[in-house]
């Protein structure tokens, strides 16, 4: 819950009652909900102990803040986690810095195991995505695939910095609604803009109606 | 204890972090300790150190962000163990373990430890720049400054400008250093380098103790007025 919120401060609590609760968890989007500009920071609190930060890494392509080092705290309870197969007990107070390409998880040994993902990228200052893609994700959630198009132009139109990713989700929606052309000529253009596209385009079954095409096979192939 | 360490990750227990030079001797009093996360973790891309105090006592002085030798950065500060009160441009805010406070550069802030074993997490960085690994000589030069040993001050702040010699509070704390030990030269030197690549340095040298050495040089006056 946020206690208080003045211009230049804001206060949440971590104690599960604010976030989002899914297959008992509950996510607290802390950059958002604070205003936070400068890192990213997100929060994962169990409820009944089990998994609580999935398996990732943090080296594919991301819309921003790509490659980012990230930095976790056990705020409350008791977690373990595996770090590139390693497993590490972490009990509150702990602190557990993990490089981008290594792949970790952690689950909760206790109910209300709290931890908190603290993330940047050396050498990069922090981008903070406009609320706009939360809208454009949502759109293209409820299958809104024409909507979502027209927010991530909106957010190009705005001289938001890294191209790449938002071509390529305009690409996906593009394919989604069977508009395949205008899909080539966006996912051309996303690889253009970072090659790192191609491995995404690979396997996203977003662009399954264009794979049979002859200029998928020549991009991404 | 470290617990483990590889180059794929670090862990640390917050408890055993190395205690890194004070601040702030007001709270050092009352054994606040400053813990250096980020050096002792290896972070790059954000600031990051921990405050600790036993029992109640002032855990962060009254301060802000902005202003000629601040970095502008924005703070988060998470409440883990004890309670902390926070007042935040004049407004007292009670944070118990497990709060997050966010606080912009502008933001007057100061923070007391209103319970036993209160430890403040603090992260910050300046919004739309990346972050800047201050180096660690700076740190050990400040280190120096504190137990009296005003030579390995000066030696470790040398080193230290020359990795950052755009940074204008490093200089202007070299020429504290070397103020305190006695190289007068030396000290007018550099604050003649800090002050014309800034005049916004006239301000800290005006009443900064440390270079009470030179004040009636006529150097000084020529630069500070």
């Amino acid at each position: 819950m946020a206690t208080a919120t003045g211009t230049g401060f804001s206060v949440l609590t971590l104690d599960g009652t604010t976030g989002e609760e899914n297959e008992g968890r509950i996510r607290v989007d802390v950059q958002q909900q604070l205003g936070i500009r400068a890192f990213g920071t997100n929060a994962y609190r169990s409820i009944e102990g089990g998994e609580l930060i999935r398996e990732h890494d943090e080296a594919g392509f991301h819309i921003a803040n790509n490659d980012q080092e990230e930095l976790y705290v056990v705020v409350e309870g008791k977690a373990t986690f595996n770090v590139d197969g390693e497993k590490i007990a972490a009990p509150t107070g702990t602190a557990v810095l993990v490089r981008p390409e290594s792949k970790r998880s952690a689950v909760a040994e206790e109910p209300g195991t709290t931890v908190l993902a603290i993330g940047g990228t050396p050498g990069e200052a922090y981008i903070v995505l406009p609320e706009e893609f939360r809208e454009a994700y949502e759109a293209y959630s409820e299958k809104e695939y024409e909507k979502s198009i027209e927010i991530y132009q909106g957010i190009l139109a705005s001289g938001f910095p890294n191209e790449a990713g938002i071509i390529y989700n305009i690409a996906c929606n593009e394919a989604l609604v069977g508009r395949t052309d205008n899909a080539f000529e966006h996912l051309k253009s996303a690889i253009q803009a970072d090659g790192r596209v191609v491995e995404l385009a690979r396997t996203d079954t977003d662009l399954d109606s264009l794979r049979d095409d002859p200029r998928f096979k020549e991009l991404v192939a | 204890m470290a617990t483990a360490k590889n180059t794929a990750y670090r862990v640390v227990a917050l408890d055993d972090v190395k205690v890194g030079p004070s601040f702030f001797p007001e709270g050092e009093a009352a054994g606040r300790e400053r813990l250096n996360v980020r050096g002792d973790l290896g972070i790059t891309s954000f600031g990051i150190n921990a405050v600790r105090i036993p029992g109640a006592g002032n855990l962060i002085r009254e301060h802000t962000e902005i202003g000629f030798g601040s970095s502008g950065q924005e703070e988060l500060y998470i409440v883990l163990g004890g309670s902390a009160t926070f007042v935040l441009d004049g407004e007292e805010v009670e944070t118990p373990a497990g709060s997050l406070v966010y606080v912009r550069p502008e933001v007057r802030r100061s923070a007391v430890a209103s319970d036993e074993g209160t430890t403040l997490l603090i992260v910050g960085g300046t919004p739309g720049e990346a972050y800047e690994v201050p180096p660690a000589e700076a740190e050990e030069a400040f280190a120096a400054y504190n137990a009296g040993d005003f030579e390995t001050a000066v030696e470790k702040q040398r080193a230290a400008v020359e990795q950052v010699p755009e940074n204008l509070i490093v200089l202007f704390n070299l020429s504290c250093f070397e103020a305190r030990a006695g190289k007068t030269d030396d000290a007018i030197e550099h604050l003649k380098a800090a002050v014309e690549a800034d005049s916004g340095v006239v301000e800290l040298a005006r009443d900064d103790t440390d270079l009470d050495s030179l004040r009636e040089d006529p150097r000084f006056k020529e630069l500070i007025g």
